[in-house]
């Protein structure tokens, strides 16, 4: 594990000083780090603070046309209906790339994005209060699934811009269209409600992200 | 073309921020979760010549061992009633009165829970192994569908004396 946090540290070492030597080459224009702002917030109010999502980007522009991004994040929630209560916290990956839009002056610093993403998450979570259904016999007989572990895929087509404000400084959004891999309550096992990156279970999902950057 | 792209980078998500917002997943469970055995009612008649008639019976109660509220009290006409296996056991005992006659329904079967979502929580899905019946106004019973799930099916089959 050690070893594979100094190889990683190492290549992130590397291309930032390929960066800076080769910042304006015709392969390589530039590192980028980003934050989310939109998919906080968003969760925060339609959650009323149940749900909390951070998340990040890294990204390099490769002759002006390709961005390899690999984007991660951490979520914790907390969820109620009619009665059940989610509650699970996990991280999750993106894994994908995104092509420059803009025909007319690619080299400019701003870019316009369509890309694809592989996912996962990983995520221990709780049911608890789940309803058995048995209402001759006891109106109210409740059951808890405690301490599960669970593993999500998905695939994403991305679509947004990035674009310089200041020297060094981006702003940009994405909207994201979302396809769940592991499909929906197949095995009617008690599945997660919630998965990190992903949101609310189902076979599809939208989301949005509203970023701001650092080229280095 | 830059104030362009400003224009794009910052006005645009506000107003995606605000659908997205708006936006809500469904807490309501909007599907049947209770799982029925239903029991088909027949009452025999032998006829002169020897042939059986079957009908509706023509006052009949139902109730369950272990339970203090009917499922159908001196009831005429009811061909078909489900009734709720217990899921705490696998045996469940249905008393059928029938002319002022009592008899007792053995049901023996075994008990799936299924988790189905948060909001609907688990169904409960049974698969009768075997029934026995005490045999004052019962002739006789059958297995007609051994899965007892939502799915509006019949699985038992009771016919009565005259």
């Amino acid at each position: 594990m050690n070893r594979l946090t100094t190889i990683l540290l190492l290549l992130f070492l590397s291309v930032s000083a390929r960066a800076r030597v080769y910042g304006d080459s015709a392969i390589y224009q530039g590192l980028f780090i980003k934050l989310d702002l939109a998919t906080t917030t968003i969760e925060a109010i339609r959650s009323k603070g149940n749900l909390q999502t951070y998340e990040g980007a890294l990204s390099v522009r490769l002759k002006n046309r390709y961005y390899p991004t690999l984007e991660g994040g951490y979520s914790f929630g907390k969820r109620d209906a009619e009665g059940g209560l989610y509650k699970g916290q996990g991280g999750f990956v993106r894994l994908g790339l995104d092509f420059n839009g803009l025909r007319k002056r690619i080299e400019s610093p701003h870019a316009l994005l369509v890309g694809l993403r592989v996912c996962s998450a990983l995520q221990r979570y709780d049911l608890c209060n789940v309803k058995q259904n048995t209402p001759y016999w006891d109106t109210d007989a409740r059951v808890d699934f405690s301490n599960r572990r669970a593993m999500d895929w998905w695939g994403e087509v991305v679509a947004g811009c990035n674009v310089n404000i200041a020297s060094g400084f981006y702003m940009g959004w994405a909207v994201r269209f979302k396809l769940l891999f592991t499909s929906k309550n197949k095995n009617q096992r008690p599945e997660a409600y919630y998965i990190p990156g992903f949101g609310f279970r189902d076979n599809t999902n939208w989301g949005v992200n509203y970023y701001i950057g650092w080229r280095i | 073309m830059i104030r362009l792209f400003r224009h794009i980078a910052l006005c645009t998500p506000m107003l995606l921020c605000l659908l997205f917002a708006s936006c809500e997943k469904d807490r309501t469970c909007r599907q049947e979760m209770t799982a029925h055995a239903r029991i088909n009612l027949s009452a025999v008649t032998v006829l002169s010549d020897d042939s059986r008639m079957e009908a509706a019976p023509d006052s009949i109660t139902i109730g369950l061992v272990g339970s203090d509220s009917l499922v159908l009290e001196n009831a005429h006409s009811e061909q078909t009633v489900g009734v709720e296996l217990r899921a705490d056991t696998t045996l469940t005992k249905v008393v059928v009165i029938y002319h002022e006659e009592a008899d007792t329904l053995t049901v023996f079967h075994t008990n799936e829970q299924r988790y189905v979502s948060l909001a609907c929580g688990c169904m409960v899905r049974h698969i009768i192994d075997s029934v026995q019946t005490t045999h004052h106004r019962i002739d006789s019973s059958a297995i007609l569908n051994a899965v007892v799930t939502t799915a509006k099916e019949n699985h038992l089959q009771l016919w009565f004396h005259p």
